[in-house]
């Protein structure tokens, strides 16, 4: 569990050339084994939790099949086409599972190997022949782009080397990266809340483990004050990673507080999220107009503070806002409900999954929406929120449950403990939970048009709240 | 007045690394200007004796242990603070001045720094993944730029790598990429043109027995392939 947070900057210092693939290797090797044998179960127990933290290790489908190969010491000239695919295809089992986006390129692959596969059990002289093939073997296509890959992703790893060899040494007048580099290189629009959400999944990961069912801890912590502290920490700073945000944060219910006061604090354009390229860590800066927090009076951040403070999960919104924004503050409320009744009682399990389920959506929405708005409106937003957001965001309460439920229902009985989710730890009620889940899927649809009412009316709404 | 002093000054003026023969026309332009006794003797100097001046002066940081050096970076010479004094430096930045790059980023970079100028379906085709948020991302960091279009159909843009990303990546020039021998070289599957959106089987253009190929009996796979793994 430790290395998964290292994961992300790892996955660059680890070349196909070199002996042991550091954050991957681990877990699925030891799953390997079972996989032989018998067939997916196993394995998705021991990856579960590690796999959605590990996909950026295999950046395309050719990665993966490397991994593969190598994981096994396979020879690149002589696939084993068979065991291959059906791990591969494993593969794409699990993250489909986890509710990771993949990516068509994997499907093609995919079908690929299924074609060479499906030739391989023709007789020799049954097979038809390949359409300009120079080869008699199907597989040869396949081999040369993994090799010729390969050599690019070694030579790749050498210019990086190269690259921070020359980092250390500094021209005159070097640009000060803090905000050249915040301008410049991080790419705002590159950070879908998919990522944010991913960086979100791996730090209630880490905390899985220890999460008690702490009544009073969890009623501590309010939006508003992370917003506050959100802001001190922004104070004296350009920029904070965004796993410094949850440093000493206890519970799964503070991280998910804080999360969302992030998105709070996101939507109303204090901050913005950027990552200097596709899976590199998230970095948060003031945005770009923004001096820091506690300086700047604006009156909407202290409105919305204001009323998160007061009411742990904003539960005083409704009342104050009867315009739009009310729903989302319902939704809030909904979610303390749960809150104390996963925590303390835990009688009707049924309702309270369906309560936490709403409350994932306002934070999706405001994810969706300050994805919209501050960044990129486009694609990045029209694919994330869907996949990412419904699956992550959910996590503020329910989703691990949802998602990461159905694993494990099979292998918490016959697998090893050792696989442990924040759903077991927390919740006694595995079985429960699937039927739980079960209503979910009407809760959303009734949240979602209002809550889109609200990001859009955003501003009539504060204004509602003062009187 | 010593020359490799005056090239000193100019290193140290200029931000960006010097090409030997611009500080070949500085001089010449001085001489010109304001022909001086001091200024003439550099009027018409070869590139060798400025290299030679430009090797003397790294000489002497190094003999009186200097924190700075001169180094051949992006086709130039730069003065460059010394890489054991990093720590320090940093300081200056709030950091580590190379920012973190992906995996998919460098591999993309690197495809495109040996076989350029390349177009993102070629790249794609290497890679076997999308790349076109990582190109942006190189392109905005300025490490690519786009170089034209291609001929081929759809005219898709080309790229081409920037002096920055030598810069960044501590290369004299294109040639100094490691194994740039083999794989500046090596022909390369490429994407499909656009009228025949096979995807899935991209047919070979190039059939180009790569050396590792020749390692192995070409027959031999075929007849082993019925039974890969049982």
């Amino acid at each position: 569990m430790t290395d998964l947070p290292a994961d992300q900057p790892e996955s660059l210092s680890e070349p196909v050339h070199q002996p042991d693939l550091p954050a991957p290797e681990s877990p699925v090797a030891t799953a390997e084994p079972a996989l032989e044998q018998q067939s997916m179960p196993p394995l998705e127990n021991e990856s579960t939790s590690e796999l959605r933290i590990r996909l950026p290790v295999f950046e395309g489908p050719l990665d993966l099949l490397l991994y593969l190969i190598k994981k096994d010491e396979l020879d690149i000239y002589d696939i084993p086409i068979e065991r291959i695919t059906r791990q591969y295809l494993d593969y794409l089992q699990f993250m489909k599972m986890l509710d990771l986006e993949v990516a068509g390129e994997f499907l093609v692959v995919a079908s690929t190997l299924v074609y060479i596969k499906s030739r391989t059990l023709l007789p020799k002289d049954l097979q038809p022949p390949e359409e300009d093939a120079e080869e008699d073997d199907p597989r040869w296509d396949l081999i040369r782009q993994l090799v010729e890959y390969k050599k690019f992703k070694d030579a790749a790893w050498q210019l990086h080397m190269k690259q921070l060899e020359q980092g250390k040494t500094y021209q005159r007048g070097a640009e000060v990266l803090v905000p050249e580099r915040a301008a410049g290189s991080a790419v705002v629009g590159d950070l879908g809340i998919f990522d944010l959400i991913n960086a979100f999944q791996k730090v209630l990961a880490r905390v899985n483990q220890s999460e008690d069912l702490k009544e009073i801890f969890e009623e501590r912590f309010t939006v508003g004050d992370k917003i506050n502290t959100i802001q001190q920490m922004m104070a004296t700073r350009e920029r904070i990673f965004f796993e410094d945000l949850f440093i000493g944060v206890a519970s799964r219910t503070e991280i998910v507080v804080t999360f969302l006061a992030l998105l709070e604090l996101i939507r109303l354009k204090f901050l913005r999220v950027m990552q200097a390229d596709p899976f590199a860590e998230i970095e948060i800066a003031h945005a770009l107009d923004s001096t820091p927090l506690f300086q700047k009076p604006v009156p909407s951040t202290e409105a919305i503070s204001a009323v998160y403070e007061s009411a742990p999960v904003s539960i005083e919104e409704p009342e104050r806002q009867p315009g739009p924004l009310a729903e989302s503050h319902e939704v809030g409320e909904e979610d303390e409900i749960f809150e104390e009744t996963e925590e303390g009682t835990a009688p009707s399990e049924t309702t309270d999954t369906t309560d936490v389920t709403d409350a994932p959506e306002p934070a999706a929405e405001a994810a969706e929406e300050f994805e919209i708005t501050e960044e990129e409106p486009s694609e990045l937003a029209a694919e994330e929120p869907t996949e990412g957001v419904a699956g992550g965001v959910a996590e503020e309460s329910a989703e691990p449950t949802a998602t990461i439920l159905e694993p494990f229902e099979d292998e918490i009985p016959e697998e090893t403990p050792e696989a442990p989710i924040e759903e077991m730890v927390s919740e006694d009620t595995v079985p429960d939970d699937e039927s739980a889940t079960e209503p979910t899927p009407d809760e959303p649809t009734e949240e979602l048009p209002e809550e889109s009412d609200d990001s859009g009316e955003e501003p009539p709404a504060k204004d509602a709240s003062h009187p | 007045m010593e020359l490799k002093l005056v090239i000193e000054a100019l290193l140290f003026a200029a931000e960006k690394p010097l090409l030997v023969k611009r500080i070949q026309t500085m001089l010449k332009d001085a001489a010109g200007c304001a022909p001086t006794p001091e200024t003439e003797p550099f009027h018409s100097l070869k590139e060798e004796e400025i290299r030679q001046a430009l090797t003397d002066l790294d000489t002497d940081y190094v003999t009186r242990g200097s924190g700075l050096m001169v180094q051949e970076i992006a086709e130039g010479f730069q003065i460059r603070t010394r890489p054991q004094y990093a720590v320090w430096v940093e300081q200056l930045f709030d950091g580590p001045k190379v920012s973190r790059m992906s995996q998919p980023a460098v591999e993309t970079l690197a495809i495109i720094a040996y076989r350029q100028p390349i177009s993102r379906a070629d790249i794609e085709a290497v890679r076997g993944v999308a790349v076109d948020g990582v190109v942006a991302t190189l392109l905005e960091r300025k490490l690519i730029r786009i170089a034209g279009r291609s001929e081929q159909p759809g005219r898709p843009l080309l790229y081409e790598t920037t002096p920055i990303f030598l810069e960044e990546f501590g290369l004299k020039n294109l040639n100094e990429l490691p194994n740039a021998d083999e794989l500046r070289t090596i022909e390369l599957r490429r994407a499909n043109p656009p009228e025949t959106p096979t995807a899935e089987q991209p047919p070979l253009f190039n059939e180009n027995p790569e050396p590792a190929q020749e390692d192995r009996p070409v027959g031999q796979p075929a007849a082993d392939a019925p039974q890969p793994e049982s």
